[in-house]
């Protein structure tokens, strides 16, 4: 029995001494870490893909110029860390990169309701976080070292319905009412719930908010409900398998609405163009990005045709993000010479940019500033229409393009 | 040294190692909340497969809603805290207590439904549960945000608040969780309830007709179960802080907190550590090699590890551990020949001796249409032993069937000391004092042969200790004290006949009913199993005995009762019985060849 | 009205669906006692069959079934043989534990080696069919899941008549009740298993062909159809093979209604908790035979 138990703690003993031996990794001192947590696998593991391909793109040309000049040319390395679209996960990894791969900054995660938690534990180390993620709640706890540049769900919501009675203002029949359809995870609940609220603030009666399962197989019933109520604009937030589900449904139970509206999610997406078609034609949405602003900006144009050169796609909604977080990041190292976390989150709250052709401006706006919450407060949102198989950006006017014209009703083309 | 003390060096051992790595690493590296981190969620999870394991591995029922579970401790903690400002450490215990009821009030009226039946329902449950939380935007007027998650506030150090800033005070808590859990289910193995959901697991029909409560001892193992799994999920609240019902509550974490214990060693103590120890690792592992070029890796190891331990180990690791650390060795027993030390057989007979102690009368059962027993009667003396006798098919098994209560009877009495007895169940006649032998031996295949025989002594044993006193006297009794430590699945048929019997006896029952004690059985053992039986006799308790070796019932009857087609055709000595012309015929042919 | 009408209608066809693959699972479940948890992965295994024919062969879903049936059936043959039965052979009990964590561990394996090998993308295939619609009495009526009921109907049929008067499909019901008799019987039962299970396996390559031309394919795609299928199972009868498609035809109403009046989302729990009340009420289900 002695001999068994000298075994055991020998065994025991050597696993122990294994872990130990835990080198710290060799951090370049002239290297500058970035830290991104995306989902690299799992069912959203497409867009982290897509985030990869702009960061590598934005940090090889960065290197390619110089590296950062305050720090003396040091280079910047991008430390990937997956998330697995699970909010746990998130947060260990974010752990990781922090304490073991010890990042300068970090940009993530996606999914809002892993980077709530996941921004949380760079808080807690006091680690730089740039957001991307529009649950509004992430810059709303009093946090110092959470960023956030691009809109939150309110802005998105607001500047959907503000742009479609804008747009329906210049045609006919107007809206005066809605109903809004929304799945039943975090981010459906929280931006249906901000859709209402700016509908009914508009003057338009909303009939109801159902939240649906996720990844349903048949939604007829709610598209009868839907046409019982006989409403002149439905609204989705959908990710792509219901976006696809809900707009073939639509058009199979004659539910033939004045405007059909997204608030993002996988109406915008490739996929969703690709396999619907006729059906798509007048799909309004709001987006954060789209590449049409680069007829407006013409370097964001050149940037998105060297994205698809290299890598075969252009640019998306999220891959844009953060590749603007990115490069607030890279601004905010030369203007603070140090990699120091205090001093470069100082650094990124002082962050005041206007000009348009700086590369923060990726997604353009009035000006790049962070409030006290972490907070741009000029982050915009902008509006989008399906057309013949493409984007179109419609509003605000500012950037809006020149020759596009709202197509209105919905399915007008088909009519 | 007794496997006891091996699994206490073992648990000592791997604490102790858990506790020593991390110290030792964060000295020799500086302060390292990664490795801490994953610690902790290797902790976790043994945690939560050891609470699964109680109602999972000792009681049998794979729970696959666990998750539920986990929810309704995360979510009360959490609410109380946000809501009413009540510590979490109060909360979690508030959490545990509303687990264990719900636990307990939806397993025991599902306890019945065997096997996977049982699995479906639980998955059921958790489902609900989890949608309903989803949809749930406020609980009694308080926010609880369903879908969106539900968040607890960051606010700095709070021990008093369970939270810390650092890994290092979770990481304590979670250490002193989980050796909470070990201990705790290390007890409950060698309790009383450890030996019943033992014997359940395996048979939970000789269970009862032990006098066990097989649905009872479940409830416990649940709520229990139930209570540490919430507990688990406070810890996990106030880690993470946010919770929602997707992630919480989700099919795919009860189905880990399934997968670790299995592969670890169902119904161990340390099985669930193992299979955490091994899992979680893996899955950090390939995440930080592979994040991101290879999708899913983990699971497929997880799911083919799975499928491995099933096919080839399906004891999971933790034996073939203990194989590395003690050789399974008989508990050496002076060995006794068969009939010294024999304990005093309970021979409770009635003072006056006259009232019959078994009464049957007009006892009748058919299977549809064909007729079981018809109009049976005949009684039994205390004392006396009276053989029941018949070809096959005539009813002597059913007879047994009905005297237990393991059948219903559609007509007809059976009295016992005196009492009528109605709609006692099989557990409630044998804690009256009927015990029974099955025709098809029915030992606890997973327990050993002293193990087998405690179960049966525990009712009305004191303690634990009591029982395994009695459990190795009757062992003894029944000429198998050499093999006391062995496996029930290793012994011989004689053997096991004899493990039967001294299981039955060890109920102290006062009517014993023998079926076909000698049946199977070889030649060489026949005449020691008899010796046995003669001994028993000899003590005075009063026998039912079916037997098909007319020799062997003759030898032993005061009295023989035939049967033929489900009727008693002759009833009295046995000589006289088995010279009469009618016994003959109905025995043509098998008294000459059994002779 | 109208409105209560149509959810019954679309309801009755997406239950056609649902009917399709509990048959498959009340093939193996009902008649074998064994839990297939990878039954959701064998449909999506059709699918990707499904898919990779259309995009490689342009071979029309429809016809699909023609070589996905029979690579399934292969596929599930295999499986039984090699993991399921060494089981069986192992195991006392009439509905082993054991097998549905092997059959857990086989969908997670399965799942993810698609997720490997073909990503996470949402596949859709359109064809001529996917989207047309017909009206019958103003009732629209979708022209894919029609397919659907059609299959489904034509399914149930031979199944029934496979097992009610071959040999071979009494050899399989025979098995299911007792095997040990069975085998006493003569009948190689673990031969009839792997039938049993290949059979089952066979069955999703039709339900896959019906799904794939209006629903998306994904590796995680079966494991949201494997619980309703249970549920199915138990509420139709166990064992039996109307029961399996009527239960389908029940959930998808169910669902329908529940999702006209209330809350789509709450149909899930109205299905949840239909499945324990039988279970406790009647747990023979609807059309099947009473045990003991």
């Amino acid at each position: 029995m002695r001999h068994g138990m000298l075994r055991i703690a020998t065994v025991l003993g050597l696993v122990g001494l294994a872990t130990m031996w835990n080198p710290a990794p060799v951090g370049a001192a002239d290297e500058v870490r970035i830290g991104v947590v995306s989902p690299m696998t799992g069912p959203t593991a497409k867009f982290g893909q897509a985030q990869k391909n702009a960061l590598t793109m934005a940090a090889d040309d960065v290197n390619a110029a110089g590296g950062i000049k305050s720090l003396g040319g040091a280079k910047i390395k991008l430390v990937f860390g997956d998330t697995r679209g699970e909010a746990d996960t998130g947060v260990t990894e974010t752990e990781r990169l922090i304490t073991r791969e010890k990042v300068h900054a970090l940009i993530g995660a996606f999914q809002s309701g892993v980077g709530f938690p996941s921004s949380a534990m760079a808080e807690r180390h006091q680690v730089p976080w740039l957001t991307f993620g529009t649950f509004d709640k992430i810059t709303e706890r009093g946090f110092k070292y959470v960023f956030r540049a691009h809109a939150n769900d309110t802005i998105k919501a607001r500047t959907l319905i503000e742009g479609l009675v804008a747009l329906g203002k210049r045609a006919s029949p107007p809206i005066g009412s809605a109903v809004i359809l929304a799945e039943n995870t975090e981010w459906g609940k929280s931006v249906s719930d901000k859709q209402r609220g700016f509908l009914e603030k508009a003057g338009v009666k909303v009939h109801f908010v159902e939240n649906y399962p996720y990844a349903a197989p048949d939604l007829t019933s709610l598209i009868v409900k839907a046409k019982g109520v006989k409403p002149d604009l439905v609204v989705a937030d959908s990710y792509l398998g219901d976006a696809l589900l809900i707009t073939r449904q639509m058009h199979e139970q004659e539910l033939r609405p004045v405007a059909y509206a997204a608030g993002g999610g996988g109406h915008v997406q490739p996929d969703f163009l690709k396999n619907m078609a006729k059906l798509s034609d007048g799909i309004l949405a709001a987006t954060m990005w789209d590449a049409a602003v680069g007829k407006a900006v013409p370097w964001i144009a050149k940037e998105n045709e060297r994205h698809v050169a290299k890598f075969g796609a252009p640019f998306t909604e999220d891959s844009a993000g953060y590749y603007q977080a990115f490069q607030i990041i890279v601004d905010a190292l030369e203007r603070a010479k140090t990699t120091s976390a205090r001093e470069l989150r100082d650094a990124i709250a002082a962050t005041s940019i206007t000009d348009v052709n700086h590369k923060v401006m990726f997604l353009p706006y009035k000006a790049l500033r962070f409030d006290d919450t972490g907070q741009n407060p000029f982050a915009t949102a902008m509006v989008v229409q399906i057309q013949g198989g493409k984007f179109r950006l419609l509003y605000p006017e500012s950037i809006a393009e020149p020759d596009a014209r709202v197509v209105w009703p919905y399915l007008a083309t088909t009519r | 040294m007794t496997r006891l003390s091996a699994s206490v060096g073992l648990a000592l051992l791997s604490i102790v190692g858990a506790a020593l790595v991390p110290v030792a690493t964060r000295a020799l590296i500086g302060d390292d909340d990664y490795w801490l981190q994953v610690l902790i969620w290797v902790m976790f999870f043994a945690y939560l497969s050891a609470a699964w394991n109680l109602i999972g591995g000792f009681g049998g029922q794979y729970s696959i809603g666990h998750a539920g579970l986990l929810g309704i401790g995360a979510y009360t903690s959490s609410l109380l805290y946000v809501h009413a400002g009540v510590s979490p450490w109060l909360g979690m215990l508030a959490g545990g207590c509303l687990a264990a009821v719900v636990g307990g009030a939806i397993g025991y009226p599902c306890f019945r439904l065997r096997g996977a039946f049982f699995s479906l329902v639980t998955i059921a449950f958790a489902e609900m549960l989890r949608v309903g939380t989803e949809l749930t935007d406020s609980l009694f007027g308080l926010p609880i945000n369903g879908v969106r998650g539900f968040l607890l506030p960051v606010a700095g150090s709070r021990p008093a608040d369970f939270q810390f800033v650092g890994k290092r005070g979770y990481y304590y808590v979670m250490l002193g969780l989980l050796v909470i859990i070990l201990t705790v289910g290390w007890l409950v193995k060698r309790s009383r309830l450890g030996y019943y959901l033992a014997a359940i697991r395996d048979d939970e029909d000789a269970a009862a007709a032990l006098g066990v409560h097989p649905a009872r001892a479940k409830l416990l193992a649940m709520v229990l179960s139930s209570f540490f799994t919430a507990v688990g999920g406070t810890f996990y609240a106030q880690l993470i802080g946010f919770i929602t019902p997707t992630r919480t509550m989700s099919l795919d974490f009860s189905v880990q907190m399934v997968v670790m214990p299995v592969l670890g060693g169902i119904g161990t103590v340390l099985g669930p550590l193992w299979g955490a120890l091994v899992l979680v690792p893996i899955g950090e592992v390939t995440r930080a090699l592979w994040g991101g070029s290879l999708q899913g890796v983990h699971l497929i190891i997880y799911g083919a590890l799975l499928m491995l331990v099933i096919l080839k180990w399906p004891q999971g690791i933790d034996p073939w551990l203990r194989g590395l650390v003690a050789r399974r060795r008989e508990t050496p027993v002076a060995a006794q020949p068969a009939l010294a030390d024999a304990p005093v057989v309970a021979a409770r007979a009635s003072p006056d001796g006259g009232e019959a102690l078994l009464r049957v009368d007009g006892l009748s059962r058919s299977f549809g249409g064909a007729v079981g027993v018809r109009d049976l009667a005949f009684e039994v003396a205390p004392g006396e032993v009276v053989g029941i006798i018949g070809a096959n098919g005539a009813g002597k098994t059913t007879v047994f069937n009905l005297i237990t209560g393991a059948l219903a009877a559609d007509g007809g009495d059976v009295w016992f000391a005196g009492r009528r007895l109605g709609r006692e169940t099989p557990d409630a006649r044998s804690r009256l004092g009927i015990a029974r032998t099955f025709q098809i031996v029915r030992p606890f295949i997973g327990l050993t042969a002293l193990e087998n025989v405690m179960v049966a002594a525990l009712p009305r044993a004191a303690s634990v200790a009591e029982a395994r006193r009695e459990a190795g006297r009757w062992l003894a009794f029944a000429g198998l004290a050499h093999r006391a430590g062995v496996i029930a699945s290793g012994l011989s048929t004689g053997e096991r006949k004899r493990l039967e019997l001294a299981r039955a006896l060890a109920t102290r029952p006062r009517l014993l009913l023998l079926d076909e004690v000698t049946g199977g059985v070889d030649q060489r053992s026949l005449p020691g199993l008899v010796r046995l039986m003669q001994g028993i006799r000899a003590e005075g308790l009063t026998l039912l005995v079916i037997e098909h070796n007319l020799r062997v019932v003759t030898a032993l009857a005061d009295r023989l009762v035939v049967l033929h087609l489900g009727e008693k055709i002759r009833e009295g000595p046995p000589q006289a019985v088995v010279t009469d012309p009618a016994v003959v015929d109905v025995y043509v042919g098998a008294t000459v060849a059994r002779g | 009205m109208r409105g209560l009408a149509q959810a019954v209608t679309s309801g009755l066809l997406i239950g056609a669906v649902y009917g399709l693959i509990a048959l498959g699972l009340n093939i193996v479940f009902g008649t074998m006692r064994v839990v297939n948890f990878a039954q959701g992965t064998l449909l999506m295994a059709g699918m990707f069959m499904t898919y990779w024919l259309w995009e490689l062969g342009g071979v029309h879903p429809y016809i699909s079934p023609l070589v996905t049936a029979p690579l399934l059936f292969g596929l599930g043959f295999a499986v039984q043989h090699l993991f399921v039965s060494p089981l069986l052979a192992r195991e006392r009990a009439r509905e082993p534990m054991s097998v549905l964590l092997l059959t857990l561990g086989l969908a997670l394996v399965l799942e993810n080696v698609a997720l490997l090998f073909f990503s996470a993308d949402f596949k859709t295939v359109t064809t001529d069919v996917s989207m047309q619609t017909f009206k019958i009495a103003g009732l629209i009526v979708s022209v894919p899941r029609l397919v659907g009921l059609g299959a489904m109907v034509a399914t149930s049929l031979v199944l029934y008549l496979f097992f009610m008067h071959t040999d071979l499909g009494r050899a399989v019901r025979a098995t299911g009740q007792d095997r040990e008799v069975a085998r006493l019987m003569g009948i190689n039962d673990f031969r009839i298993y792997g039938v049993a299970y290949g059979l089952s396996a066979a069955m999703m390559g039709i339900a896959a062909a019906v799904l794939v031309p209006f629903f998306y394919i994904h590796p995680g795609v079966g494991t949201s159809f494997l619980l309703k299928a249970f549920v199915i199972v138990v509420l139709g009868g166990l064992g039996s093979m109307p029961g399996a498609a009527l239960g389908g035809l029940l959930v998808g109403v169910i669902e329908g209604a529940v999702a006209l009046w209330v809350q789509a989302a709450v149909a899930q729990i109205v299905l949840f908790a239909v499945f324990v009340a039988i279970l406790f009420v009647r747990p023979a289900g609807l059309l099947g035979v009473e045990r003991r």
